[in-house]
Parts: structure tokens; C-alpha cells; sequence
């Protein structure tokens, strides 16, 4: 009982905490925001465990975690809504072409990480080149070059 | 039509893939289940107690345990278990055998060995209510059901059993 309920707390306590810290929390993982998700891993590790160290109990996380996961799924794909408050919306960054700073300054992203993004999915070299940037409920970002539109 | 797309196999090929799939998820959730209701370790169903026939001694234990993880025995003694102001609560080498005991709360002032059984000798001149003795240890055994025999002196014994998963 206890495994399952370690896992289902730690589970819903990261989820809440990621969807608070905002999508581009430990979305670009440099180096140091690798080591950071590296010792959130560790933490939340020792939390479900415990002093538990059978087998059954590692498969009873991992499954409970797994079980967790499949039931969101379904319930996102049952409840549009639920989609929404657990992962959140895609947000423009660039409209037609048009930067949209008070949605940039939300969520924290810079016009850097866009055109990092621009190169290595698109390989293009300038911001007027883009005709759309997303921010994805996921945390990454989209790139729709500019010409597209001619397709 | 053939698909113009190069893939090693088609998803409408391999319909046994989405049905072991829908019962995969069925057994993680009955074993989700299982484990809440305390059938694979610690829980409401694994939860137990035995008394011997004379109420001198109540052990409150867990009947589904894990190896290596922490468990405890919680033993409560009636003041008829003290004798000359001592009480001697004896457990079977069977069950010491198999356990790694951490700590017995409070301390016991000594411990006899016997050749079946391990008796812990307590100091209990003016026992007038009901007393706990709390036993923690970690099981040894996988995939093992064992057999704990239990008692005070001078009154019958008490059995049950406990299993241990890996």
C-alpha cells in the first residue's frame, strides 16, 4: 500500500511543481539544468523508496508510476479540458512574422532560443525568416519558416 | 495501395500488439490494487493480529512482508504475563533465524537462548495495564512463507504466518 501511495504523491507533487515552474523549466537541458534534473531524479528517488529496497517494491513504483501515466493519457484523451489544466496551451511567439514580446516575457523565453531552434530544425540564419515560433504545452518550441505558405 | 513510406512493418499488421497492451494495463492496475489492499506487502488485508488462549500475549504483525524491508511486531503483554516482576516473551529460532532485527523497543534487560526459541527478559515489577514490546527487523527470506511461534512463560503458545515477497 505504502509503494503506491509513495508513488502517487511524489507523482502528483512533481506535476503541480513542473506545471507551476512554467514550460520551459528544465525544457533545454544545458549542462547545469542536467545536473539540477539530476538531483531532482535522486530526491524524488529516495522519496518513493524509502527504506524499501525489495524488488516488489521497486516494480510496484515503477508500475504504479506507468499506471499513473496511462490513466492521464486516457483522461486527456476522454477530457479535452483535463489536457489543458495538466499540460497547458501552446502560446505564439511569432505571429506572421511578428515577435510577440508580452507573450515572450511570459514565458520566459528569448529570441535567442528561437533562432537556436531555427537553426538546428530549419536551418535558417535570421528571425525574419520565421513566419510562426510555438511555445508547445511541451516546453518546445516550433519553428514555421516564412515560404511555407507558398507550398 | 502501398504506402510510399518505407517502414519495417505496419501497425495493422501486429493486432495482438494493441490487445497485450489493453491486458498489460489491466495487470498493472489489478496489481496497483493488490498492493493497496495490502496483498503484496504492507496494507489494510495484510494487517494481522494473534492472541494466545489465554490473553497474555497479542502480537500485531504483517502477513505479507518484503525482503529487506522494514517491518516490526508489535507484542502487547497483559500484566497476568509478568512473573516475579519479570516478563519473558519467547520467540521461535524459526523466525529470528530468518529476520536481521534492528531494534526491540523498550530493551530487554537480557536474552536467554533456548535451543527452539529466543526468550527477552524484561523488568516489569509493577505492571498494572497492558504493556508494549515492539520488535523491528528486516525479512531475509524470498518467496518464503514461514511460521512464527510466540509466547510468555507460563502460558500457552501463539502461531501464525508470514510471507515474504522478494
Amino acid at each position: 500500500m505504502d509503494s503506491v501511495i509513495r508513488a502517487l504523491v511524489v507523482y502528483l507533487f512533481l506535476l503541480v511543481v513542473f506545471r507551476i515552474a512554467g514550460k520551459r523549466t528544465l525544457a533545454e537541458t544545458s549542462n547545469f539544468e542536467l545536473v539540477v534534473l539530476l538531483i531532482i531524479s535522486e530526491t524524488t528517488q529516495q522519496a518513493m523508496i524509502d527504506s524499501d529496497h525489495s524488488m516488489t517494491n521497486a516494480a510496484l513504483v515503477i508500475i504504479t508510476l506507468l499506471g499513473i501515466s496511462i490513466a492521464l493519457s486516457l483522461l486527456k484523451e476522454r477530457f479535452p479540458k483535463v489536457e489543458r489544466v495538466l499540460e497547458g496551451t501552446s502560446v505564439v511567439l511569432i505571429e506572421n512574422g511578428h515577435l510577440q514580446w508580452d507573450r515572450l516575457k511570459a514565458t520566459r523565453v528569448g529570441t535567442d532560443e528561437i533562432l537556436q531552434t531555427a537553426r538546428k530544425d530549419h536551418g535558417l540564419e535570421r528571425l525574419d525568416q520565421i513566419k510562426y515560433a510555438i511555445l508547445e504545452a511541451g516546453g518546445g518550441i516550433s519553428i514555421v519558416p516564412r515560404g511555407k505558405e507558398a507550398e | 495501395m502501398k504506402s510510399e513510406l518505407e517502414l519495417e512493418g505496419h501497425w495493422e499488421d501486429h493486432p495482438w500488439e494493441l490487445r497485450v497492451q489493453r491486458i498489460g494495463w489491466i495487470l498493472f492496475a489489478l496489481l496497483i490494487l493488490a498492493a493497496l489492499a495490502g496483498l503484496l506487502g504492507h496494507g489494510p488485508l495484510s494487517r494481522a493480529t494473534a492472541e494466545d488462549p489465554a490473553s497474555s500475549l497479542r502480537i500485531e504483525y504483517q502477513r505479507f512482508e518484503r525482503y529487506q524491508g522494514p517491518t516490526e511486531l508489535r507484542l502487547h503483554a497483559a500484566p497476568q504475563a509478568v512473573r516475579g516482576g519479570k516478563l519473558k516473551i519467547w520467540l521461535s529460532r524459526e523466525f529470528l533465524d530468518n529476520i536481521e532485527l534492528e531494534q526491540v523497543v523498550p530493551q530487554p534487560v537480557t536474552a536467554e537462548l533456548g535451543s527452539d526459541r529466543q526468550t527477552y527478559v524484561f523488568d516489569a515489577p509493577h505492571l498494572t495495564a497492558e504493556t508494549l514490546v515492539v520488535l523491528r527487523y528486516k525479512p531475509t527470506l524470498k518467496f518464503a512463507r514461514t511460521t512464527v511461534r510466540a509466547g510468555v512463560e507460563g502460558a500457552p503458545e501463539l502461531s501464525f504466518w508470514q510471507f515474504a515477497y522478494p
